[in-house]
């Protein structure tokens, strides 16, 4: 069993060494030309930083003014010696960006580099029973060579072989993030992967870099209801009832099966004491709800708001 | 050789933390949070598109060949964990679709593996 192990692993060794040039995969043949974004900013690294460091190349990149320094106390964990990926991820929005994990493949974080946005990747460089991670930014490729250039540690222009760097990027879940500007689309726009940036913009509380991404998407996915519920939902938490309750009617006229959209209608009509609408809303919501529904607890409570609900 | 910035932590998945949220009560009232909403919605699609995987006739024969009731597969799959069914899912993703004997063969190692987890077979104790 072991020793088929190693002759496994071996082979694949050998078929990676010979691999062809990544470039020439289907999805990513439309990249031809070299891109460099040569203006992208440099920090170089000090020992167990890679993290602020490479925030900071993505954020003054993207307009924000910023140093490694003065990001290190936010992503930093002297415990772990390290960053945490949703430390990244919340030090973005703090600083007013919008984090947006790329969908994980090459074609993906190449499309973003064209778009001129820099692309914060995590790295393993070891194996994976003995990690070493490592953040760097992509700032350009070149097809015919097969190459990706980084911001990487204290190298300004790092050149990787492709197929190199797709086995340490693919050692991290292939994780790479791009830096949005409030109301800005991502050039690989996935609406679920947006909207996931987005909700958890709101639930941070930076509800003007929820609402701008909401009504992004909403311009962009007219029949996404998930992006009237979040514009919703920005309304509610402002304490504006009747706009949320316009952009729950909205949700619920594009997704009628949406639990979230008909509970949260029914919660604020409850609240403004329009009983009967709310109660018929709630009903609707728990007879499409199996009882092992991930929002039971939510119809539930919002089913006793409503039998406490009495007209103003 | 180690880079100079390189450091060992451990890796924390996004979708994973993400799909792990529950629902958080609010003093305001009932109202579900957008990513509330989403992950469960996602929850719901995962569990639709293993089980479209699950009554595949090829499947079912070969779970039931290895004396696993399909049904008990589907009821397993909707007890899974959010992180447990994103981790399956993903994998069922990575398998070589279309190639036939060998796919069929992927998704019924997966299942069981999964179902091993959960304790209800004991196949790999008995190969």
């Amino acid at each position: 069993m072991r020793a088929a192990h190693y002759t496994l692993a071996l082979i694949a060794a050998l078929l990676a060494g010979c691999a062809a040039n990544p470039f020439d995969t289907p999805a990513a043949a439309r990249w031809r030309t070299p891109v460099e974004l040569a203006e992208t900013p440099f920090f170089p690294q000090e020992r167990y930083q890679c993290g602020p460091a490479a925030l900071a190349t993505v954020l003054v990149r993207s307009g924000v003014a910023v140093t490694a320094e003065a990001l290190t106390p936010e992503v930093y964990v002297p415990a772990r010696q390290g960053s945490l990926q949703p430390e990244l991820l919340a030090a973005s929005r703090e600083h007013g960006r919008l984090p947006y994990v790329i969908a994980p493949e090459l074609p993906a974080l190449l499309a973003e580099v064209a778009a001129g946005r820099p692309v914060l990747v995590l790295q393993n460089l070891s194996v994976r029973f003995a990690p070493v991670w490592h953040y760097a930014v992509v700032i350009g490729f070149t097809p015919a060579e097969s190459e990706i250039v980084l911001r990487s540690g204290t190298e300004r222009r790092r050149v990787t072989d492709a197929g190199v760097f797709l086995r340490t990027w693919q050692r991290s879940g292939h994780w790479g993030v791009v830096l949005l500007r409030p109301g800005e689309l991502p050039a690989t726009a996935d609406p679920q992967r947006f909207l996931a940036a987005a909700a958890a913009a709101e639930s941070s509380g930076q509800l003007p870099l929820a609402e701008a991404a909401y009504r992004a998407a909403s311009a962009r996915w007219p029949d996404e209801a998930l992006a009237a519920l979040g514009l919703g939902n920005v309304a509610y938490a402002r304490g504006d009832a009747r706009a949320a309750e316009q952009w729950y009617r909205r949700a619920v006229a594009l997704d009628g099966g949406s639990l979230s959209a008909l509970n949260n209608l029914a919660s604020v009509l409850a609240e403004r004491g329009d009983c009967a609408e709310a109660s018929q809303l709630i009903d609707r919501a728990l007879s499409l709800a199996g009882p092992d529904a991930p929002l039971a607890a939510a119809l539930a409570a919002t089913r006793t708001e409503v039998a406490a609900c009495r007209r103003p | 050789m180690r880079h100079s910035c390189s450091i060992r932590m451990i890796a924390v998945f996004m979708m994973a933390n993400m799909a792990g949220l529950g629902f958080v009560p609010s003093a305001q009232g009932a109202v579900v949070g957008t990513e509330t909403a989403l992950a469960s919605q996602q929850r719901a699609e995962r569990i639709e598109r293993l089980n479209s995987v699950l009554a595949r006739d090829d499947v079912r024969a070969e779970l039931e060949r290895l004396g696993v009731a399909p049904a008990d597969a589907q009821a397993r799959v909707a007890a899974l964990s959010d992180s447990e069914l994103l981790a399956l899912d993903q994998r069922m993703d990575e398998l070589p679709a279309g190639s036939g004997a060998l796919e069929v063969l992927g998704i019924v190692l997966l299942v069981l593996l999964v179902l091993e987890l959960v304790g209800v077979t004991d196949i790999f104790k008995r190969l």
